[in-house]
């Protein structure tokens, strides 16, 4: 019986390994970043989580930024980046 | 760092390694966090809380079966015999899950020869597996789907039209909404082609149609990563990502060509891409007036469980005109323009009644409804040409209406002639 040989469909992803942001030593100080899709519920667990960690560590506040829908990519990244020591986002739904 | 509910986490690590970042931290938590109750929500930060904690000042270590950009290359896969291939296919999810071609060298590079253009071009990089859709990859799965070799100007043309950015391709492919990409035809190639466009144009049982559609889901599911359950997380799917490819009934539309409309010419063909949930029927055997025929229309179209009720001036939908239908409406002396500006101002919501969908909000509105007024009417779009209509299908008293994903406009693309 003959071998049949065929070609896979897969695509090839190009993407080459990113560096994530060095973690933080403390949360002492730290502003924190919560990156908001605008889903249901969303935006009370970020608050929440941001509000629980607060209790036990000194941290500078909470500074939101909502995206308008969950399917549009948030502008100004940068500039939000440098506001904020860390960021919380969130997905599901 | 990332909050995450259990039934995403696929998604989350899929997305994470395909944009070269697998070590992402992740803080994962019960499914869901809609409709759930604030006390609910309250137990679930209380869950997330050590996970966040750690993921902000602990360094992630890697994560052994996560390396970055780690889909598999382009590969000749050797097996027993047909048997064999097919069943390894299907096990690995190359498949819609319907009997395919198996795709041979020998028929591969015809159907790159039907392109007219070199095997290695790069047509689009599709999400969310952020993988390149190559000339040989396209034909690849056009011959899983049954294509003909002169059908891939149109997948080329409908691949570049999905990766505008307008068309938010990444969403619509992850999204939990049931729309699928479908593809609308229009120009001298639905004949010579011989695409469908009369009696059943949605389908089933025509060549073109179904082979160029199914083409496409097939791209989007092996070069882009839409499986179901992982790089689509969408909660039933829909008989439409099958296949969903549409073309205009030109003889029949009493109005400009769809593809004239859109800015192209008469002698073009074009494809246009919208993420289109399954065709809604509008079923009208009575009316004989433009505008108690389109007060049916309107009526389909005003419903606020679809997501262009409350992501209005996000996206755009269709209106699929049966030739019947069309004629009574243009026999009334209404241009396309005048039937859009008729639905836009008839097929609204009351405000009242989209708060209760939760998902709306007031900046996905246009500025002038008064969100504050439960009585005030909102359009399902932000503006008349947002509504497209075409004409298509054959005899009958019937038409159809395509809600999209919403947050997403669809874009047309000239078909080019194999080079």
């Amino acid at each position: 019986m003959s071998r049949i040989t065929v070609l896979s469909p897969l695509g090839v992803n190009r993407v080459g390994s990113q560096p994530i942001a060095p973690r933080l030593r403390s949360l002492e100080g730290v502003k924190l970043g919560i990156l908001n899709n605008s889903k249901p519920n969303s935006l009370e667990l970020q608050q929440r989580v941001v509000e629980l960690i607060g209790r036990s560590h000194a941290v500078a506040g909470a500074l939101t930024k909502q995206k308008p829908s969950a399917a549009i990519g948030a502008e100004g990244l940068e500039a939000y980046a440098k506001e904020v020591g860390a960021v919380i986002t969130a997905i599901s739904d | 760092m990332t909050i995450c509910t259990e039934a995403f986490v696929g998604l989350a690590r899929e997305e994470s390694k395909n944009l070269g970042m697998p070590d992402l931290p992740l803080a994962i938590i019960k499914h869901p966090i809609g409709g759930e109750s604030l006390a609910v929500i309250h137990q679930r930060a209380e869950d997330a809380l050590p996970q966040v904690i750690r993921a902000l000042t602990v360094e992630a270590s890697p994560r052994a079966s996560a390396a970055a950009g780690a889909t598999p290359v382009n590969e000749r896969l050797t097996f027993a015999d047909e048997d064999e291939a097919l069943e390894t296919f299907h096990a690995r999810r190359l498949t819609d899950g319907l009997p395919f071609v198996l795709p041979t060298a020998e028929r591969v590079q015809a159907m790159i020869a039907g392109s007219g253009r070199a095997a290695g071009a790069v047509i689009a990089v599709v999400p969310p597996r952020w993988a390149e859709a190559t000339v040989e990859n396209i034909a690849i799965n056009a011959v899983m789907a049954g294509c003909r070799p002169q059908y891939m100007p149109v997948l080329i043309a409908a691949l570049q039209a999905a990766a505008d950015p307008a068309f938010g391709l990444y969403s619509v492919q992850a999204t939990t909404h049931p729309c699928a990409v479908m593809l609308l035809i229009s120009g001298p190639i639905v004949d010579e082609l011989g695409l469908n466009f009369r009696h059943g144009s949605f389908g089933p049982g025509f060549r073109a149609n179904a082979s160029i559609g199914r083409a496409m889901r097939l791209v989007l599911m092996n070069v882009g990563g839409g499986i179901p359950g992982e790089g689509d997380q969408a909660t039933h799917g829909s008989p439409a990502k099958f296949s969903y490819c549409v073309a205009e009934n030109e003889a029949a539309t009493p109005w400009e060509p769809f593809r004239v409309t859109r800015g192209f010419s008469r002698t073009d063909s074009t494809v246009t891409v919208f993420s289109g949930e399954g065709p809604h029927n509008i079923n009208d055997h009575v009316c004989t007036s433009a505008g108690t025929t389109l007060t049916v229309v309107a009526d389909t179209m005003t419903t606020i469980g679809h997501n262009n009720a409350g992501s209005v001036i996000r996206g755009d939908v269709l209106v699929a005109f049966g030739p019947e239908h069309a004629h009574t409406i243009a026999s009334g002396g209404l241009s396309k323009a005048d039937v859009q500006k008729l639905l836009y101002e008839r097929a609204r919501n009351k405000v009242g009644l989209l708060k209760l969908r939760a998902m709306y909000k007031a900046e996905n509105w246009p500025d002038w409804v008064d969100q504050n007024d439960d009585e005030a009417l909102c359009p399902i779009v932000g503006r008349p040409e947002d509504i497209h209509l075409v004409v298509t299908g054959g005899p009958g008293k019937h038409s159809a209406f395509i809600p999209t994903f919403g947050t997403s406009k669809s874009v047309t693309r000239k078909i080019e002639a194999p080079r």
